[in-house]
């Protein structure tokens, strides 16, 4: 365990020293010349300057007219001419925005479904999401986090409004604590799974995290296997365990045989006695409270325990 | 990694930065980033403070994190990382030569907690054996319990480019999982028997490494990966004394390890006739999972008794072997035939073979080996009428056989419709309708003998995942910039499901959603951003209570037929759960000066949930839930920065949490001596979760940063 951990250390050290050498690889290489751009354009210079399209860019700006159109007239006269690429076009569709970007970025693996997915259906563009000369991203309200970085969630909530909404819910994956992105499901990119979900099903791709719901079971609940949404919402929920209904009721919804699950727990069946007297109510329930039909069914998900205790999920 | 391999990793990055920039020639390597420090205190209120920290570590202590970004022609590295040695540490390191590699290294770890001061009668919590001796009614002497897990994701990745446009990617990381979850366990073997709050051991590992090779053009793209996964558990199952059986150890099954391979097949040719594009994509995986099979019920009886209890429900089998087998084939052809014209055509078929051990038990208990096939097919079309409008329509049909017991065909047909304005230069607005119509074979109709055989009821039940359904939608949404600063965005959303033919079960759900969002930000002023959402969730269902294992005379023949008259025994009910949310949020980010920005927001958030009853007769008494549950959270959030020079800064923040939850499940919660006339082996045990989540806290923090 200790070696592990130790040459996971060396590992990550060993990365850092690679890029040490990096300098001394580069010496033979051309030279960083500030773009001509960049006399007037200082601001959106720097903002590119150490990311990729900077590294690209030259004296002429090459990089800088890739994105924004041909620029000669504009250098001649800058108040009266200037660069008619579409990013700089109010009238320029999505798609011609898009366009832009995709003359270098097309051949990329992760825009290998752009034109299956839903954002290019729906008109969104490159630079809807990405900010690439880094000016201020959104106005952020949430909670306090630990977490200094940039929010993807604060990106996606801009239109998605209802995820946003559900992932401030009491339940919800952590979204807003930066720890799972929602790219992590999606593929804002483009996917031929609906949703744009990174994996072929629904429950693939809750499992790639979920790894403990794989099974197989010897006794598999049907609703899990079915589609774990069939329960949970992913993007939050007011109940505990991200469920969209609470149990009893959501079991209830499926399950009605004799005795027990088809029983009407109102509160009567609660802790609290109804009629306000101390102590536990007399006719309290314990398929009601806590977690209701959970408390014996805990094994929900699937069970690998012998006979009717596996086939009912209780061991 | 302990703090020391974290101090190496930390000084390692420390050294690489000033190393780097110091390099001079034609050629720098140009770099900048920050290192920041300081400390965090917080104040809080609450018997349960495991919401509060569901998901971070917010103990006193120091926070940290580094920033280093730099490159040369050739090279770059990105990296950054934040709370260093805390539960919920950070660390991204990206890097690459243009044009050859690009490489990444993290960790991301992540603690969820469950429950803060609970308490248990069992010794052990936390391991694979929980001892106690029931009955134990005296909670002064339980153990104190905390709940809650540490998850570890270590990994990294790597892609070669330089044979572009070939490239090879490699995937891999490890996922530790250490601590325990929530858990509980039945007294008896039938309901009623009252059950027991156990802390489920967690200490899972996940190994993932994934291979990928492929050929990337602008107008070809293929690709071919391999994924292998591997999940362990240290854990078979875990053990408890159970009250019910005289303290004999009762076992509790935990998540069996498995072993995951999947291939994937990906292709997208582009500018192919018709300005389209056609991607297609096989899927092959394989889960598989062994597991020797019990062979009672309990695994030691309680000393000097052998009782039937105890005794043997053999399974056909010693072993299961777990094998599901599934394939996917997506194909998506999309196409602008015309100017204005943008279509799509699509398929998706699914099949999943179950391979896995057919068993059967003593006590009748039998696996079912679930196999399904889904056929998916559909198309859309989107037409732009002028430069102002943009009409769009479409078509999905989807097919599922599956062997499942109570539905094995089921098909739906959706159509939707959409209309996009954009006449007005500063207004978009866009309502899209869908409809959906789906049917299922329903495999019970013929169940049970007569109305007095129990088994006749399932013919009225339908699970409401493939109930036959007709829903409804209706999606408006309007974006409004009446000038470059201001923002205006509404959502609405009306969602409609109708089981009809369901008579016991879930019968309707009906979803109503409004959000707004305003925001305004001058380039160099302050911005604002402000939204209100609401909605409103109903769930109604229909049910049958039939109180007794075969219809008598208190209930009156044929009580399990829902048409039949109602008696005190056998009685249909229903129930209307009503969710209604409010969300209102603002933030501001407000430049006091060039040196000083400060910035805040503020979240309230209302739940107000309840369930409504009525039973025939109002036989049962249904008493309303009017906090099922209710909920109100507010959270404010101010931080500062002031800026001294180019290189030293410090932020100050302030943030106060306060979060009040009811609920008719645990309002009045008793860890035992529930119920209360129960039998001393019959009682429930339960450990807290869930029952003290209010709490309030202020957080206060200070940070040094200095960039370089």
């Amino acid at each position: 365990m200790r070696s592990r951990s130790a040459l996971a250390v060396a590992g990550i050290v060993a990365f850092v020293a690679v890029f040490l050498a990096f300098p001394t690889m580069a010496q033979t290489q051309k030279v960083d010349t500030k773009p001509v751009c960049a006399n007037c354009h200082e601001q959106a210079h720097k903002s590119i300057d150490l990311g990729p399209h900077g590294a690209k860019n030259d004296a002429t700006g090459s990089m800088c007219q890739a994105c924004h159109g041909e620029a000669s007239a504009h250098l001649k006269d800058p108040t009266k001419a200037k660069p008619q690429g579409p990013l700089t076009n109010k009238a320029a569709t999505a798609g011609e925005k898009t366009g832009v970007c995709l003359t270098c970025h097309a051949g990329s693996r992760h825009l290998t479904f752009w034109e299956s997915g839903k954002h290019a259906k729906n008109e969104v563009s490159c630079s809807n999401c990405h900010n690439i000369h880094k000016e201020a991203g959104p106005v952020v309200v949430a909670p306090f986090t630990t977490s200094f970085r940039a929010n993807e969630a604060d990106v996606c909530g801009k239109c998605h409004q209802q995820i946003r909404s559900a992932t401030l819910k009491p339940s919800h994956h952590p979204i807003i604590e930066g720890k799972i992105k929602c790219s992590d499901c999606h593929n804002p990119h483009g996917a031929l799974t609906p949703v744009m979900l990174r994996a072929e099903t629904v429950n693939q791709q809750c499992y790639s995290c979920h790894t403990d719901k794989r099974g197989p079971y010897v006794f598999n609940h049907p609703a899990v296997e079915e589609n774990c949404l069939s329960c949970h919402n992913p993007h939050g929920s007011v109940y505990a365990k991200l469920l969209n209904e609470k149990p009893p009721n959501l079991c209830q919804d499926c399950h009605d045989v004799a005795r027990h699950p088809g029983t009407v727990y109102g509160a009567a069946a609660g802790f609290q006695n109804p009629s306000g007297a101390p102590g536990v109510n007399p006719t309290v329930n314990t398929r009601f409270i806590a977690r209701a039909c959970l408390n014996c069914h805990s094994n929900i998900h699937g069970s690998n325990a012998p006979g009717h205790r596996g086939q009912f999920f209780l061991r | 990694m302990n703090k020391r391999q974290l101090a190496i990793l930390i000084a390692a990055l420390f050294v690489a930065g000033p190393a780097l920039a110091q390099v001079a020639g034609d050629d720098a390597f140009r770099s900048t980033g920050s290192v920041t420090a300081g400390g965090i205190y917080t104040d809080t209120s609450g018997k349960d403070l495991s919401k509060f920290q569901e998901y971070q570590d917010l103990n006193n202590g120091m926070l940290s994190n580094i920033y280093f970004m730099g490159r040369n022609s050739k090279s770059w590295i990105d990296a950054y990382g934040e709370n260093f040695g805390r539960d919920d540490m950070y660390v991204n390191i990206r890097g690459g030569m243009y044009d050859m590699f690009t490489a990444r290294a993290y960790t991301n770890w992540l603690p969820h907690n469950f429950l803060f001061n609970g308490l248990t009668p069992f010794t052990g919590s936390g391991s694979s054996d929980l001892k106690a001796t029931f009955p134990s009614p005296n909670t002064a002497v339980w153990q104190p319990l905390d709940l809650g897990y540490q998850r570890k994701d270590t990994g990294g990745s790597f892609e070669w480019q330089s044979y572009s446009p070939w490239y090879f990617r490699v995937d891999g990381n490890q996922v530790k999982t250490q601590g325990t979850k929530v858990g509980a366990g039945s007294n008896g073997l039938s309901p009623g028997n009252g059950y027991t709050d156990l802390a489920i051991p967690v200490q899972y590992e996940t190994n993932n490494v994934t291979g990928e090779f492929g050929y990337a053009t602008k107008t070809m793209t293929l690709s071919a990966s391999y994924l292998a996964s591997n999940f362990g558990n240290a854990n078979e199952f875990v053990t408890w004394n159970n009250g019910f059986f005289s303290n004999g150890i009762d076992k509790t099954y935990l998540p069996p390890a498995n072993n995951y391979q999947r291939v994937a097949l990906n292709g997208t040719w582009r500018q192919l006739p018709l300005s389209s594009t056609l991607a297609v994509r096989y899927t092959w995986d394989e889960t598989k999972s062994d597991a020797t099979l019990g062979t009672s019920v309990l695994t030691t009886p309680p000393a000097g008794t052998t009782g039937p209890f105890y005794g043997a429900i053999d399974p056909s089998s010693p072993t299961f072997n777990g094998d599901q087998e599934r394939q996917t084939f997506t194909l998506g052809w999309a196409a602008t035939p015309l100017v204005g014209l943008d279509t799509r055509v699509y398929l998706n078929w699914q099949k999943m073979n179950n391979n896995s051990t057919h068993v059967e038990f003593a006590d009748g208990g039998e696996n079912e080996l679930w196999n399904y096939k889904k056929e998916n097919a559909g198309f859309d079309v989107y037409y732009r009428i002028n430069r102002g409008n943009r009409i769009g329509g479409g078509y999905d049909y989807n097919h599922i056989t599956q062997n499942r017991f109570d539905f094995d065909d089921t098909k739906s047909n959706t159509l939707w419709a959409e209309w996009r304005n954009t006449s007005l230069d500063t207004l978009t607005a866009r309502i899209k309708y869908s409809y959906l119509d789906r049917s299922s074979n329903f495999l019970l109709n013929n169940a049970g003998a007569n109305a007095n055989d129990p088994l006749f009821m399932e013919r009225f039940v339908r699970a409401f995942d493939l109930a036959d359904l007709t829903q409804n939608r209706v999606k408006l949404t309007l974006d409004w910039a009446p000038t470059d600063n201001i923002g205006v965005a509404v959502e609405y959303i009306w969602k409609d499901n109708d089981y009809g033919d369901t008579t016991l079960g879930r019968t309707k759900d009906t979803r109503n959603e409004i959000f707004a969002n305003l925001t305004y930000g001058a380039p160099t002023s302050w911005r604002v951003s402000l939204f209100a959402d609401y909605e409103t969730i109903k769930y109604d269902s229909y049910h049958r209570f039939v109180g007794v294992g075969s219809c008598n005379a208190t209930t009156g023949p044929n009580c399990y037929d829902p048409n039949s008259p109602a008696s005190a025994s056998s009685y249909n009910w229903s129930a209307n759960v009503d969710n209604e949310n409010w969300l209102i949020g603002l933030g501001v980010d407000y430049p006091v000066n060039e040196r000083f920005m400060l910035t805040g927001s503020v979240l309230y958030e209302q739940t107000d949930a309840t369930s409504d009853m009525s039973a025939q007769n109002n036989f049962g008494n249904p008493l309303p839930l009017n906090q099922y549950p209710n909920v109100k959270m507010t959270s404010l959030n101010l931080k500062g920065v002031y800026r001294f020079d180019k290189n030293w800064s410090v932020t100050a923040g302030y943030a106060y949490q306060k979060y009040d939850y009811s609920d008719d499940q645990f309002n009045g919660y008793a860890y035992t001596g529930v119920p209360p006339t129960a039998a001393a082996n019959q009682q429930s045990y339960l450990n807290g979760w869930n029952a003290f989540q209010s709490y309030d806290a202020n957080i206060f923090y200070v940070l040094g940063t200095f960039r370089f």
